[in-house]
């Protein structure tokens, strides 16, 4: 199964950005690279729609950027989460577990039915 | 060139460039050619051009967005709490119509100049003086004020001394005088009314080089023509 971009959930671009740089600062390839990794290859964003995502949330202050060297010694911006950042991750992967448990359950039922 | 408000243009252009390259140099070293790991890079990142759009209206029209908002939480607010609207609106009001009449006074008293030519090269004329100048003053009529620190300001001249300051100024300087201005009742096709009266000289127009709107004003010769007195009116 391949999702493009279209196929993620709206929305869900936001959570899976704030959750990458979690805990560490990456750029923009990076963390293409890491959503494709920790998805087992499923979630392949479409790399550009990274960008406007990322723009938006530096402006609504869940994120901020820095030119640093990246590994192949070139300069790179990269991101790291603020504050306010963190506390919308925990809101989104609160409200995202919520809505992915009860989904779960009426498959489920569903299930139990036939 | 680069200008302050393409910094954020250039430092996109940087970014995507930097992402662009990370993956054709992937491509690379699995082994395609590089012209052909660029264009797959730029399919695989899915229309760079596009892409810098949609980072710029995201800037772009955010503000219009904001405002939007702001200005219905405002209108909100204002629907909410009439009193403190209206205090805020009066107050303003006041404000702004108190500024407006004290501007337009001051402009009128203090910064409008005199319609003539050339308003910067009109002087009043006055002297200051410990005691009252007989010379200069004796017989003159004026206004007369003291400074406060012992002096006294007036601005009356006597006929020696205006003559003496037209000989001086020999051509270079024109010199009017005036006198008092006096009530006086006048009528005219049969209806009367009341004036003010001020004498003044023959140069009188002279010096600020303005005309009658209709007619004449006084012609230096009709000065031998003492004992009839011409009549300058001004229109209200």
């Amino acid at each position: 199964m391949d999702l493009k971009r279209s196929d993620l959930l709206q929305g869900t671009l936001d959570l899976l950005i704030l959750k990458t740089i979690e805990h560490r600062p990456l750029h923009g390839y990076a963390m293409a690279q890491r959503i494709l990794e920790t998805s087992r290859e499923v979630l392949a964003v479409q790399q550009g729609s990274l960008y406007p995502a990322l723009h938006r949330l530096e402006r609504k202050g869940f994120i901020q950027a820095e030119w640093r060297e990246a590994e192949s010694k070139r300069m790179a911006k990269f991101y790291s989460l603020t504050p306010s950042g963190r506390t919308q991750l925990a809101e989104e992967m609160d409200q995202w577990q919520r809505y992915a448990r009860a989904i779960q359950w009426v498959l489920q039922a569903e299930g139990a039915a036939s | 060139m680069r200008w302050p408000w393409t910094k954020q243009d250039s430092e996109l252009d940087r970014e995507i460039n930097f992402h662009l390259d990370q993956i054709t140099a992937e491509y690379v070293a699995a082994g395609v050619t590089e012209k052909e790991a660029r264009r797959l890079a730029r399919i695989d990142f899915g229309g760079p051009e596009q892409i810098k759009d949609e980072c710029r209206d995201v800037s772009r029209w955010r503000w219009l967005n904001d405002l939007g908002q702001d200005l219905r939480f405002g209108w909100r607010m204002m629907r909410k709490a009439p009193v403190v609207t209206w205090a805020a609106a009066l107050s303003l009001a006041l404000g702004i119509g108190a500024n407006t009449s004290i501007f337009s006074l001051m402009e009128l008293v203090l910064w409008r100049s005199l319609p003539v030519p050339r308003p910067e090269e009109l002087v009043l004329v006055n002297w200051q003086a410990r005691d009252f100048p007989q010379g200069l003053a004796k017989g003159g009529a004026g206004h007369m004020f003291p400074t406060g620190d012992g002096d006294d300001v007036g601005d009356m001249f006597s006929l020696d001394a205006v003559q003496k300051f037209q000989r001086e100024a020999n051509g270079k300087a024109l010199l009017a005088t005036y006198n008092f201005s006096e009530r006086v009742s006048c009528s005219y096709e049969g209806r009367s009314s009341v004036a003010d009266e001020r004498p003044v000289d023959d140069k009188f127009f002279q010096v600020p080089a303005v005309n009658a709107a209709a007619g004449r004003v006084f012609l230096p010769a009709w000065r031998a023509a003492a004992g009839d007195p011409t009549v300058a009116l001004r229109q209200e």
